[in-house]
């Protein structure tokens, strides 16, 4: 049985679009039970957890094996990933009766925790993937049937050799911008009248020959629809009467590989002088790359892949902390962990206010910092390590601050200090990582510091106290800041090679930097406040389950807000390209976010629970509310990273401080009761949303991007 | 001849009316999906037939007399609706009518019944709820426990989610087993017959042929997945050429490279080793039936990889050796005796199934037939198969050596169901192939044998889904339970002391050693020396268990298979009640629990 490429391509789309589907699934499986068992205990199951961990064992961990091979169908990916995750399972059942250690939570959670990896590099690579298709079928839009082009070829041209599997060759004419443009337009014109397809030989062919005064990357610009000089990296050039060839082993278009590209330019420039032969490769999928080129990194799909990063660093880091606690309230007395709390929430206050909103703008400067990177990134730690020695001088300075450092006497100000300065530091880092496209050290750098958190807990905690517990913070807080560091300091280095490279000028700094730490303080109030608020109405009791409620809020919006970075970060280095990158970031967004926030809701009163049955009864309506509220509350999180990204500091501010202080009043007015505050957020998220909605659409549509960001090259520095 | 004479001589017809056939007087949504309507229309039949099924009225014809007429008619609607859709291939039509009679055979008796049937399936959560309370299994217990890697599974998913029990997994067990077992045959004909109508007809068949009822939460249902999905990985990526190719001079003895990429080879390589080690402690059979089958492809020529079947044949015994040493050292005798007792197997696995009352025969002969009818279909198959120039010989070769299981040993009697069952996807994949020539492929005869074939094929797939309905349903007077037996189970476990005896009178019908297994003896009176029938009160009296389960399910058992009188089960139990030796201590309708007196010696 033979198909068209076509409509092969049609089915890889299908195919790939179902993976995806299949790999978020999945990954929101995982993640859940891991929540699930990891939280619930050995005991005290019910149904649906033991229908979830099953659902999780049988379905995930073959899938994220078998989703590794090619070209095969849904059938076989299904029946082969479900029987290998059965037998995965077999396997690790096994092996703990045999050396006779019986721990299957632990194990549940381990074969979770390693299925979550695979997983979650299938969710990027298949992005990787579908980016091709999707650039191939954009090809084929403007182009006539592969399998035309093929076949003509054949006919015509000698050196052509057709082989759906391996190799043809393939003559690219040379051609004009302009003149291409022109022929587009007439073409359109022709297929208006003209349906059936023309050669497309005649096509290609330019009137008036090619243009060759400078380099070759102008003809062969439109190769695929996409610049060819991004893709390399920088623009191709030759020597006229110089032979060209070279191999381009990396260069992915399409679903093409170039494996080379020769070709000679000849004086005097005629019609024929240069054609460069394309030597093109069908992409056969099990040949690309686990990493993608690091060009096509600075792209969408390293954005998606960015983004996953950081909602997990973020999502971990939310997790270790619940378990820094647990473990310290259980190792330490209640006066003991009041005491150091206040020490803790000393540090993480001030290192807080240090960071004067230098972070999120970072995410806009740095990426077209190029050269200047380490200038930029010198001034920028400079402010915040002055600014958390100053807070945390003026802490200790007050009353409040010297009754939080009681709980270590002797050690508590040069701790204190310390500790302040490698949490400023360790916060500012992520916006950093993000910058320099090293989002997956933000995750390394989460995962390091929860679990050298954990590991001084346990072996400290019981027996050093409450300095214990304080070096639980600051040891792996300076260990990471530093490491971090050194990554930081030799990305700049390697950016120093770079042409060209802005800082921001004092009015970029002024209208970013300012509005945004307002826009922080009104996402701070939000997160805070709000809960405080809660409890004084309905009283403690409710007010501890609305805590547990608004914990998964934050949480997710945290997780959300890390995602929504990697875009900041793409947005401000290709201004052109916000509509794409947006709607690519959108789409992810949803396809991730949404169904954990549609099945928690469906689950929301089990996973409540876990906490006890007064939690599940009186706030799993509230949960399900505030996290079908989050679900508008993407598109507010999508539209404050674009207006950030194009410097619009006084709209992301309007945003955040519309939330909370529509947020605020509504939930002082409301009767005293959860599920109205739930449905008060849904309301205030559904109406700030529409609001986003709007503006992101009108920042997306604007006439002229380049114009909307204001930084200049020429401009000196602040 | 005048234009008028002409008109006389020569009378003009009336212009004929534009006639319109019917079809196209119906809207194009009609006429473009006649497929997914009549299937649609199966599902509704299927839901307005649908009613509850209560197993303590059930009699030896099974749950035939309390399926409602509409929801009979269901069946061949869905496969009219398969057929008519086959012939467009849409994938997704075709995948939604197979999820959905999936759901209609295999979770019929699910939803209607009260609780989870199949006395064994309780017994394995009994055996995986041992494991993940002590961490080991119990020795010299039971053979099941020297492959106890599907119940190390089961354990660990329990403990891991909070539980003690799993047994909130029994009842859809075989909704998701056959279900991914239908998915994997499809696999399977694809990657022998590439994308296509067969691939979807070999699924089908297998839906539809798989009476055996392996597909209960146990060790042969998972492990026969990772047979089928070792299977269609060995066949995707590891062969060349094609299962049903021709081989070419010279690659018998050298296997050509597949078409694939080192990489590809490499992962398929692994992933067939996983399964075969993780079959080899899971189940006897399963991992010897895959080494024979790759030893089939290898033996053909076609396995490129021919050390997989060394490997997996290798770990299989490694086990068997190593692991699974307490079994074979007390069961020698009945091992190295059974090989080659061919006669022993078939007379264990037909005869002894046939000695039973008309309702009993029914359905058996049911279950035969339907065998039969999918053996001679791969049979003619296979002729078609030659003719079409193609070589039938690796797919004859493994269904033999599936059945060749049946000179190994005789398997507690069941040698011939596993036979079948690891047979039935390569019966699939040869019927797939005739039925696609009845079909749709019948060139060789004229038009109107044409459309005999399409309706003889189709009335050939609705014949044998209606006798699965029925066959599967066959033993579900005394393997399907009421709420009142799980009460009654559950309250002779509260009533059991350590080192009890909580005994039944027949040997296959309740639920028994799903809880405090090792804790309290739990058996059958039927398995003792004494056998109950027609005795049964004088024979519980001299085994005198400590706790008796008296139920509707034992009191069908004994009727079917020893033509008791109806009810005669609780007649046996008033007797002892009367005597003076035991007292009822449970009654809910038609489930008792008695309690052996404690003025009688315990």
């Amino acid at each position: 049985m033979t198909s068209s490429p076509t409509a092969d391509t049609a089915d890889n789309a299908a195919d790939l679009a179902s993976r995806r589907v299949g790999a978020v699934v999945l990954t929101a499986i995982t993640v859940l039970t891991l929540l699930v068992d990891g939280f619930g205990g050995d005991t005290g199951g019910a149904t649906w957890r033991l229908v979830l961990t099953t659902a999780f064992t049988v379905l995930a961990p073959g899938w994220a094996v078998t989703a590794y091979a090619r070209s095969v169908t849904q059938s076989f990916l299904w029946s082969v990933g479900i029987a290998v995750s059965l037998g995965i399972g077999m396997i690790v059942g096994q092996v703990m009766l045999v050396v006779h250690v019986w721990q299957p939570r632990y194990a549940i959670l381990g074969l979770a925790a390693l299925t979550l990896v695979p997983l979650v590099h299938h969710l990027h690579r298949l992005d990787l993937l579908a980016g091709l298709e999707q650039r191939y079928q954009a090809f084929l839009a403007r182009s006539a049937p592969v399998s035309d082009r093929r076949f003509t070829n054949a006919a015509a041209d000698d050196k052509t050799v057709v082989d759906d599997k391996t190799v043809f060759i393939e003559r690219f004419p040379v051609k004009d911008d302009k003149a291409e443009d022109e022929t587009d337009k007439r073409e359109t014109k022709k297929d208006e009248t003209d349906k059936p397809a023309t050669r497309p030989d005649e096509l290609e062919r330019i009137p008036g020959g090619p243009r060759i005064d400078n380099a070759m990357t102008r003809p062969l610009g439109r190769l695929f629809g996409e610049p060819l000089s991004r893709q390399l990296g920088e623009p191709l050039t030759a020597q006229l009467g110089e032979p060209l060839t070279m191999p381009l082993g990396q260069l992915l278009t399409g679903q093409f590989w170039v494996e080379q590209l020769s070709g000679q330019l000849l004086d005097p420039p005629d019609e024929t002088a240069l054609a460069p032969t394309v030597v093109l490769k069908k992409v056969d999928y099990s040949k690309v790359p686990a990493e993608p080129p690091a060009v096509i990194g600075a792209g969408g799909v390293g954005m998606v892949r960015d983004g996953v990063w950081l909602s997990l660093g973020a999502a971990f880091t939310s997790v270790a902390g619940l378990i820094g606690w647990i473990i310290s309230a259980r190792f330490g007395s209640r006066d003991v962990v009041g005491e150091t709390a206040a020490f803790t929430s000393g540090f993480l206050l001030v290192s807080s206010l240090s960071q004067i909103s230098l972070g999120p703008a970072l995410l806009r400067w740095l990426p077209r910092a190029g050269k200047r990177t380490g200038a930029l990134l010198i001034r920028s730690y400079l402010v915040i390590v002055l600014a958390a020695l100053a807070g945390a001088g003026l802490f200790i300075a007050l009353p409040a601050g010297r009754h939080a450092l009681a709980a270590l006497p002797g050690w508590a100000a040069p701790m204190f200090i310390g500790t302040t300065l490698a949490w400023a530091l360790l916060q500012f880092q992520d916006p950093v990582l993000t910058s320099v496209n090293k989002a997956g050290t933000v995750l390394a750098k989460n995962l390091g510091f929860g679990v050298g958190r954990v590991g001084i807990l346990l072996i400290a905690g019981s027996t050093a106290g409450a300095l214990g517990i304080v070096l639980s913070w600051a040891v792996p807080a300076v260990i990471a800041a530093l490491a971090v560091s050194v990554v930081v300091v030799r990305a700049a280095v390697h950016r120093r090679g770079q042409r060209g490279g802005a800082l921001p000028d004092r009015t970029e700094i002024t209208r970013l930097l300012g509005p945004t730490y307002l826009a922080t303080i009104g996402q701070s109030l939000l997160y805070y406040l709000l809960p405080l608020i809660v409890t004084g109405r309905v009283g403690a009791a409710d007010g501890a389950v609305f805590f547990v409620v608004w914990t998964a809020v934050t949480a997710l919006d945290v997780a959300g807000t890390g995602f929504v970075n990697s875009l900041v970060v793409r947005v401000s280095v290709r201004p052109a390209e916000v509509g794409q990158l947006t709607r690519m970031a959108g789409s992810r967004l949803i396809m991730i976010f949404a169904p954990m926030m549609l099945l928690g809701a469906g689950i929301a009163y089990p996973l409540l629970s876990l906490f006890g049955h007064d939690y599940a009864t009186v706030g799993a309506t509230a949960l399900r509310l505030v996290l079908l509220g989050c679900l508008p509350r993407l598109v507010v999180l999508l539209a404050v990273g674009v207006c950030q990204a194009q410097g619009k500091g006084f709209i992301v501010a309007a945003l955040q401080l519309s939330s909370a202080a529509t947020m605020i009043p509504v939930a002082v007015i409301l009767p005293a009761s959860l599920t109205m505050i739930g449905i008060g957020f849904v309301v205030v998220q559904v109406a700030v949303a529409i609001g986003a909605a709007i503006t992101l659409r009108s920042r997306l549509h604007a006439k002229n991007i380049e114009e909307i960001v204001p930084i200049s090259a020429e401009k000196q520095p602040a | 001849m005048t234009a008028l004479q002409q008109a006389i001589a020569e009378p003009t017809a009336p212009e004929p009316e534009p006639t319109s056939s019917w079809r196209d007087r119906l809207p194009p949504w009609v006429t473009e999906n006649p497929g997914p309507l009549i299937a649609l229309l199966g599902a509704l039949c299927w839901v307005i037939g649908f009613r509850p099924i209560n197993p303590a009225a059930l009699g030896a014809f099974g749950i035939l007399p309390s399926l409602s007429p509409t929801l009979l008619l269901s069946y061949p609607l869905l496969v009219i609706g398969f057929v008519l859709e086959l012939r467009r291939g849409r994938g997704w039509a075709l995948t939604a009518i197979t999820i959905v009679t999936v759901f209609a055979v295999y979770g019929l008796q699910p939803l209607a019944e009260p609780e989870a049937r199949l006395p064994v399936a309780w017994l394995h959560v009994g055996f995986a709820d041992y494991i993940n309370a002590h961490g080991a299994v119990l020795p010299d217990f039971d053979a099941r426990f020297s492959w106890p890697g599907f119940f190390a599974l089961l354990a660990m998913v329990t403990g891991a989610s909070g539980m003690k029990d799993s047994s909130a997994l029994i009842a859809f067990a075989p909704v998701f087993i056959s279900g991914i077992a239908t998915l994997s045959v499809r696999s399977i004909a694809q990657a022998v017959f590439g994308e296509g109508r067969l691939a979807w007809i070999a699924a089908w068949i297998f839906l539809i042929g798989n009476w055996t009822e392996e597909d209960y939460l146990s060790p042969q249902g998972s492990t026969y997945l990772l047979l089928l999905a070792a299977l269609a990985v060995t066949i995707k990526f590891l062969v060349r050429p094609g299962v049903i190719e021709p081989l070419e001079r010279g690659q018998f003895l050298r296997p050509a490279v597949p078409e694939n990429s080192p990489k590809a080879r490499l992962w398929a390589q692994g992933v067939v080793l996983l399964l075969g080690i993780a079959m080899a402690p899971s189940h006897q059979l399963s991992p010897f039936v895959l080494a024979g089958l790759l030893i089939v492809l290898a033996l053909t020529g076609r396995l490129w990889s021919r050390w997989l079947p060394v490997a997996v044949f290798g770990a299989a015994l490694v086990w068997f050796v190593l692991g699974a040493k307490d079994f074979w050292v007390s069961q020698l005798n009945e091992i190295i005796g059974g090989i080659g007792d061919v006669d022993s197997s078939v007379d264990q696995g037909l005869a002894q199934r046939l000695s039973s009352n008309f309702g009993r025969e029914t359905i058996l002969v049911l279950r035969i037939g339907i065998t039969c009818a999918t053996g001679l279909m791969a049979g003619l198959g296979a002729i078609v198969l030659r003719r079409q120039q193609k070589k039938a010989l690796t797919l004859v070769l493994f269904a033999v050596t599936a059945f060749g299981l049946a000179v190994a040993q005789p398997y507690g009697g069941e040698i011939l169901i596993r036979c079948y069952l690891f047979a039935l996807p390569i019966f699939a994949l040869l019927g797939a192939v005739l039925l696609e020539m009845l079909l749709h492929n019948n060139t060789i005869v004229k038009t109107w044998l044409r459309r005999a074939g399409l309706v003889v094929g189709t009335a050939v797939i609705a014949g044998l889904v209606l006798s699965l309905v029925i066959a599967r349903g066959g033993n579900d007077a005394y393997v399907a339970f009421t709420k009142a037996d799980l009460a009654g189970v559950e309250k002779a476990y509260q009533l059991a002391q350590k080192g009890d005896t909580l005994d039944t009178v027949t040997s296959y019908a309740p639920i028994i050693e799903w809880q405090r297994l090792g804790d309290v003896e739990q058996g059958a009176v039927e398995g003792t020396t004494c056998i109950p029938y027609p005795k049964a009160f004088q024979c519980v009296e001299k085994v005198r268990p400590d706790l008796l389960l008296v139920n509707a399910a034992q009191d069908e058992y004994g009727q079917i298979y020893y033509g008791m009188d109806v009810g005669w089960i609780y007649q046996m139990a008033d007797q002892l009640v009367n005597s003076g030796d035991y007292r009822r201590v449970f009654d809910q309708g038609t489930s008792e629990v008695l309690e052996l007196s404690s003025d009688v010696n315990r």
